[in-house]
């Protein structure tokens, strides 16, 4: 008797434990869209360590790899996109080409893809005897440009009101304002969008900043070919432009209206920083608001460099 | 328990004590072309300088290469007053010598002994003590290599704002192991239609504590006391990326305590599609130095010491 009672406990306790640790979980929240438009960063460029060593010897091979990834928002790859390595003599480091190494295409982050495409880039190269030329140290900055085009594409809601100085006191939904938006996974963003409302008319002033800290120049193959550090290199009415492909209202494209483009749609920075105008026909009596959508694209450069010290062997 | 407790205290001791160490980097060799010097010749405290008339007296010498060049059939010799200190033979008061110089498997560069039997055949009799200075002299070929560092940097307008170096002045501080050291470059990106030509003003100097003198001048200068007449002259080779370059002058003319200009013109263009590199000058200086050391002798004649 006395073991059939301590088998119950036993059971009855087993059976307390089993309630106790598997609860009941709550049902989970499906996953929700995030705002992925931030950042200022198109990709980001990384010698893996290593890849070269800090201190090499002459006669030793000469790898190098790096790491690319793409942090911003839109695609890149293909086409005229490339890293260069530069900065050393050839005579020395023998077997690095000039013409650089092709981008891989790397999808850029989504709402739903937290993190952007990312691949190694890879170098393989000779170093020459030093000893041969009576040279007791070489020591190189080593330099990885990387050339691609981007877009930023920037969304911004903002009040249209077509009556900003009516004489009655009616009550708005909104007031234009200055629209701040931050940046947009990109190295050049849409800082904010300034709003000038008038009878029938809004203006919006478009101020647009390069926050990546590396060269813009213009959209397109030829220039992007010029960027290499083996080029002539990007002439002065070449860098610090930015094509505007579009703006647009509610869907509707205002980009005929846009001042201060040139004949291909660019606009120059100066100082890091350009402004546009664009303007839009306001329609009914009541103000609102609606999304302005700005994209842009232009060509991109940036850099990473790594001493290395290359020791003649005795 | 006890046991226990004593065997934790052991195993933490031991995991204190055997450190596993990660990242420690390989050591590199000492790197010898540095100093400013060739040919150090000291006259040993062994030596004797003070004799007594009639008496013989060994003279020690120790001669260390502290640059980085060989010395090869350099020529050492002894000026002595023959009156009153002779060598013991003849033949000790000129030789010729070789001294490795510094290198990563010998560091300190090669050392000798010299040492040089002399007598003293007699003191006029109105003197009692006299003071003599021995000299000794080395003369030897010497050779000066610098390499360095120098940008090439063929975007004149900056048009690329991300270079690895710019084109401008480099000192050389410490000299490269030998004398006669080059103390700095400037180089100047000559426009050549759209590429440059690299032009190097190459400033050296006398920097070692004996004196420059021409190759030519080596073997004569030793064993002379008209030193002053000898020419302070060194041969200019300089190299960039395997190419020979024109130098002003070939033969340069050192001053005492002074830079001397050379201006070395590249004979190739270079051009914006090679891009902004640094690379390494190559220049090589050879010319001949000559050492000297003294040691004064005191010869005393003893009172009513009879003639040798």
């Amino acid at each position: 008797m006395k073991d059939k009672n301590m088998k119950k406990s036993v059971m009855a306790a087993l059976l307390l434990v089993a309630l106790l640790a598997c609860q009941i979980q709550p049902s989970k929240q499906a996953p929700q869209p995030t705002d992925f438009r931030t950042g200022s960063q198109g990709i980001t460029l990384q010698f893996v360590q290593n890849l070269p060593p800090s201190r090499m010897y002459d006669r030793d091979p000469f790898n190098v790899m790096l790491q690319i990834e793409n942090v911003g928002t839109s695609k890149i790859g293909g086409g005229g996109d490339r890293v260069y390595l530069s900065g050393f003599d050839h005579n020395i480091i023998t077997g690095i080409g000039m013409d650089g190494m092709p981008i891989p295409i790397l999808d850029g982050r989504t709402a739903f893809i937290s993190r952007g495409g990312f691949d190694t880039l890879n170098w393989k190269g000779q170093i020459r005897s030093l000893t041969d030329k009576r040279i007791d140290k070489y020591q190189p900055l080593i330099l990885a440009t990387a050339c691609y085009n981007y877009e930023t594409i920037a969304s911004a809601q903002v009040c249209i009101d077509p009556q900003p100085y009516a004489p009655t006191n009616v009550q708005k939904v909104c007031t234009p304002t200055t629209a701040g938006t931050g940046s947009q996974g990109a190295p050049i963003a849409v800082t904010s969008v300034q709003v000038e409302p008038q009878p029938s008319k809004t203006r919006f002033i478009i101020n647009i900043q390069n926050v990546g800290g590396g060269n813009v120049f213009r959209y397109g193959t030829q220039y992007i070919n010029k960027c290499s550090p083996y080029s002539p290199g990007l002439a002065f009415d070449e860098v610090d432009f930015v094509q505007f492909t579009d703006v647009q209202i509610s869907g509707t494209s205002i980009k005929p209206t846009c001042k201060g483009l040139d004949k291909d749609g660019h606009v120059r920075l100066v100082n890091g920083a350009g402004q546009v105008f664009c303007e839009v026909d306001a329609q009914g009596q009541t103000a609102y608001l609606t999304p302005l959508n700005v994209i842009i694209r232009y060509g991109y450069r940036q850099s990473i460099a790594k001493p290395i010290e290359i020791r003649a062997v005795p | 328990m006890k046991n226990g407790v004593w065997l934790l205290a052991i195993s933490l001791l031991l995991l204190a004590a055997c450190q596993f160490q990660f990242g420690q980097q390989t050591q590199m060799p000492p790197y010898i072309a540095t100093g400013t010097q060739a040919l150090d010749a000291r006259f040993q405290p062994t030596s004797m300088n003070n004799i007594y008339m009639c008496q013989e007296a060994d003279l020690l010498l120790m001669l260390k290469n502290l640059g980085t060049a060989d010395i090869e059939n350099g020529v050492y010799s002894f000026i002595l007053e023959d009156q009153v200190i002779q060598p013991t033979q003849k033949r000790e008061r000129q030789k010729t010598f070789n001294l490795e110089g510094k290198s990563q498997y010998n560091p300190t560069g090669g050392i000798q002994q010299v040492a040089l039997k002399v007598r003293n055949p007699g003191l006029p009799s109105q003197l009692e003590v006299y003071d003599t200075p021995v000299i000794f002299q080395a003369c030897y070929d010497y050779e000066t290599y610098a390499g360095v560092p120098v940008c090439i940097d063929p975007d004149l307008r900056n048009l690329n704002p991300q270079k690895t170096c710019r084109a401008q002045l480099t000192s050389l501080g410490g000299g490269q192991g030998a004398p006669v050291a080059v103390t700095r470059v400037e180089p100047s990106m000559t426009p050549d239609g759209p590429n440059v030509k690299p032009t190097f003003v190459i400033y050296v100097q006398n920097l070692g504590n004996g004196r420059a003198i021409s190759q030519d001048a080596v073997e004569a200068a030793c064993g002379t006391s008209e030193t002053a007449t000898l020419e302070s002259r060194v041969d200019v080779n300089v190299q960039l990326q395997d190419e020979q370059l024109d130098c002003t002058p070939r033969q340069a003319r050192l001053e005492e305590g002074k830079e001397t200009r050379i201006v070395c013109r590249a004979g190739k263009s270079y051009g914006q599609l090679e891009g902004t590199f640094s690379t390494i000058l190559e220049v090589q200086l050879d010319y001949g130095y000559m050492n000297t050391a003294v040691l004064p002798v005191t010869i005393t004649r003893l009172p009513g010491q009879p003639p040798c």
